[in-house]
């Protein structure tokens, strides 16, 4: 997975894209395709609905970049604008009324992912990891909401606490207090131990 | 250790690379929730399937084509602006400027004046203008008939001043 690209060719690549250079786009593309993949997979629950939302990503990318400003960090600004879209999709799969369940938190135990899992070929990753990644799921899937999304930004983002805490707008300490009680929780929904080694 | 408020501030600031001092308790805090979040993290990652990055790049050159093409049309659509205005903007100058010829000053005196035209106002100049046109309506009027009496034009006897002369005489003698 691609972690960082060099400030200053980021830098470079943001203001060819914001003069409407597609090669520029595609650089953004495939220096955070995957983890913005990743973020709305482990968000969501669902290969469909990442990719779904990876799709509109690209759109709201091209229609917003102008509006980027270059004082602030990119990341940041890209993921919250995917941590958006993961809020409003959760929102409206709880009052659609689809049969199957999008969000890690709604009434039924099974989730899209789920399902998709169980058809088969739809998700392409091996058996084992596969095992691995839907205990991890199902272990996410009990965390709420916000705090699911705060452990998703800090690793997929790369936000820093306080940048979190100005998105959620709460004290720095609350943030690190969730994150801390979240991780507790998925070691042990995860049956490891407390990682006090 | 379960860190309470203050401490998980102090925490998050050196987790933040906001250096701070911290106690031995929550510096080891600070480096196990590290660790965690580092062992998550690997485990968080996943392989995109090639078909989703490929849809989200056909989607991407979409988006920036129709951005392109909107960007053009903008273009397009401010200069058509542009040049109407500047149409309209000669269209409603242009009798004005037509009627300033030497041959109709009273037009061009009042265009002068015009408070459309602050910057052409020069007092002088149309006190001179109106003067000129003043002398031009004058020479330009016919002499009016009791002007010509008032000013001696006719050679015929006056009754009424020889009546006036015959007592005056009276009068002296």
């Amino acid at each position: 997975m691609e972690r960082n690209i060099e400030p200053g060719q980021l830098r470079a690549t943001v203001a060819s894209a914001q003069a409407g250079s597609a090669e520029a786009y595609q650089a953004l593309l495939n220096a955070y395709g995957s983890r913005l993949y990743g973020y709305f997979f482990r968000a969501t629950g669902s290969h469909h609905d990442a990719e779904d939302l990876l799709g509109e990503m690209m759109l709201r990318l091209v229609r917003r970049l102008k509006s980027y400003d270059e004082s602030g960090r990119f990341e940041p600004w890209l993921f919250r604008i995917a941590a958006n879209m993961v809020r409003d999709r959760i929102r409206r799969s709880r009052t659609a009324p689809a049969p199957l369940s999008l969000s890690a938190e709604s009434e039924s135990s099974a989730t899209l992912a789920d399902n998709l899992a169980a058809d088969g070929p739809a998700v392409e990753v091996g058996l084992q990891a596969q095992e691995a990644s839907t205990s991890l799921e199902k272990a996410l899937a009990k965390l709420d909401a916000g705090t699911r999304d705060m452990i998703l930004l800090r690793h997929f983002a790369e936000m820093s606490f306080r940048e979190i805490a100005e998105i959620y707008d709460c004290p720095l300490g609350t943030v690190l207090a969730r994150v801390h009680r979240g991780l507790k929780a998925l070691r042990r929904l995860m049956g490891e131990n407390d990682g006090t080694e | 250790m379960e860190p309470n408020e203050q401490q998980s501030e102090r925490i998050a600031r050196w987790l933040d690379g906001r250096e701070g001092p911290l106690g031995a308790a929550e510096l080891s805090e600070a480096r196990r929730l590290r660790r965690q979040e580092e062992r998550l993290g690997r485990r968080l990652d996943i392989p995109v399937p090639p078909a989703a990055l490929a849809a989200a790049e056909m989607t991407l050159r979409r988006a920036v084509a129709r951005s392109r093409r909107r960007s053009v049309l903008r273009i397009v659509l401010e200069v058509a602006a542009a040049a109407a205005a500047a149409v309209l903007v000669i269209a409603m100058l242009w009798p004005q400027q037509a009627s300033t010829s030497p041959s109709d000053v009273p037009t061009a005196v009042l265009f002068e004046a015009s408070p459309q035209n602050p910057n052409h106002i020069d007092l002088g100049t149309i006190a001179a203008q109106v003067n000129q046109v003043k002398a031009q309506m004058l020479a330009s009027v016919p002499p009016m008939p009791q002007e010509g009496l008032a000013e001696g034009g006719s050679d015929e006897e006056d009754p009424d001043a020889a009546w006036q002369d015959e007592w005056f005489e009276e009068l002296s003698s």
